[in-house]
């Protein structure tokens, strides 16, 4: 019987501690949660800091009340994206001081209009080669498109040979065929 | 006119929805909602298309302490971007009337978007 009545109240005692600490937590959150929002904000270029304060303090606010830990995760994937964000823009804010066009592109739209189309003219056996070794692989466009990174209608004219691909565009697809350049370019050489 | 490197599936999808009522001017949270693009993720996106001169924000004039939440950035397409749009969902349509799940992004597109 005393052990009963100790385990009864052991139980009530953790009971109550488990609420308090839990409504303390609560409590908790929203400041854990703007504090994220700091974190994320500070990884970003200085002049767009307070602006993504803004738009990142109404989503957490838009959130109803009664979602706390939503709040929170989703304070936590901003700081983990805010990186991301900070590059991109980063990126832009680098463009807007190049020049237009740059020296290459400049060469590259020079000459006369079957130059052009010579130096555009797309490799019908790269096509080829590339759409054999998606069909060996047993993948379809769209899946090798998604691990790309590149869209299915851009893949599908590369495939057709209407488009030339550039160089990143052939070592992602070349990555997400599992097959290294020296090997395709093997391979092209070899047809 | 300045251009957009990488057309992502995600990116469609935000056009989409921004040209499908020009008058509408979104902020971050909606967009997410409509687009079903998570909405930290929506924000680079955005930042991406905002460098491009695609898409214009301002701030919304209101007074957030009468309000009582914080302001929201409004994002509309511009004229240009408007344009753009167009042609590229027209160039798309097949491939999005085809494959309407593959819209939503479903992998990370290894390190470059990490």
């Amino acid at each position: 019987v005393i052990s009963a009545l100790v385990a009864v109240a052991t139980f009530i005692v953790m009971a109550a501690l488990g609420a308090v600490i839990g409504a303390e937590f609560l409590g908790w959150l929203p400041a854990l949660t703007r504090t994220l929002v700091s974190l994320s904000v500070r990884q970003l270029p200085a002049k767009s800091r307070e602006r993504y304060r803004e738009e990142f303090l109404y989503d957490i606010n838009s959130m109803a009340s009664d979602r706390k830990v939503t709040a929170l995760l989703w304070a936590l994937r901003t700081c983990i994206s805010a990186r991301g964000l900070a590059k991109s823009l980063n990126e832009s804010e680098n463009r807007r001081h190049e020049p237009k066009t740059t020296e290459r592109e400049r060469l590259d739209s020079s000459g006369s209009p079957t130059q052009l189309a010579m130096r555009h003219r797309p490799d019908i056996d790269l096509a080829a080669l590339l759409k054999r070794l998606r069909e060996e692989r047993d993948i379809t466009q769209e899946e090798l498109a998604l691990d790309a990174g590149i869209t299915v209608a851009a893949l599908s004219r590369i495939e057709r040979g209407l488009n030339s691909p550039g160089w990143v565009t052939v070592v992602r697809i070349s990555k997400a065929l599992g097959v290294s350049l020296v090997e395709l370019t093997t391979q092209l050489t070899d047809s | 006119m300045a251009g957009i490197e990488r057309i992502t599936p995600q990116m469609l999808r935000l056009l989409e929805v921004l040209a499908s009522d020009p008058s509408i001017e979104w902020w971050g949270l909606a967009l997410a909602k409509a687009s079903g693009i998570q909405s930290p993720t929506i924000y680079r996106a955005l930042a991406r298309l905002e460098a491009a001169r695609w898409v214009t924000s301002t701030p919304e004039e209101i007074d957030p302490a009468h309000e009582g939440r914080p302001r929201r950035r409004l994002y509309r397409l511009t004229p240009a971007g408007g344009r753009e749009a167009t042609r590229l969902l027209s160039g798309y349509a097949q491939e999005i009337a085809a494959y309407p799940t593959r819209i939503v992004p479903q992998r990370r597109y290894g390190a470059a978007t990490a």
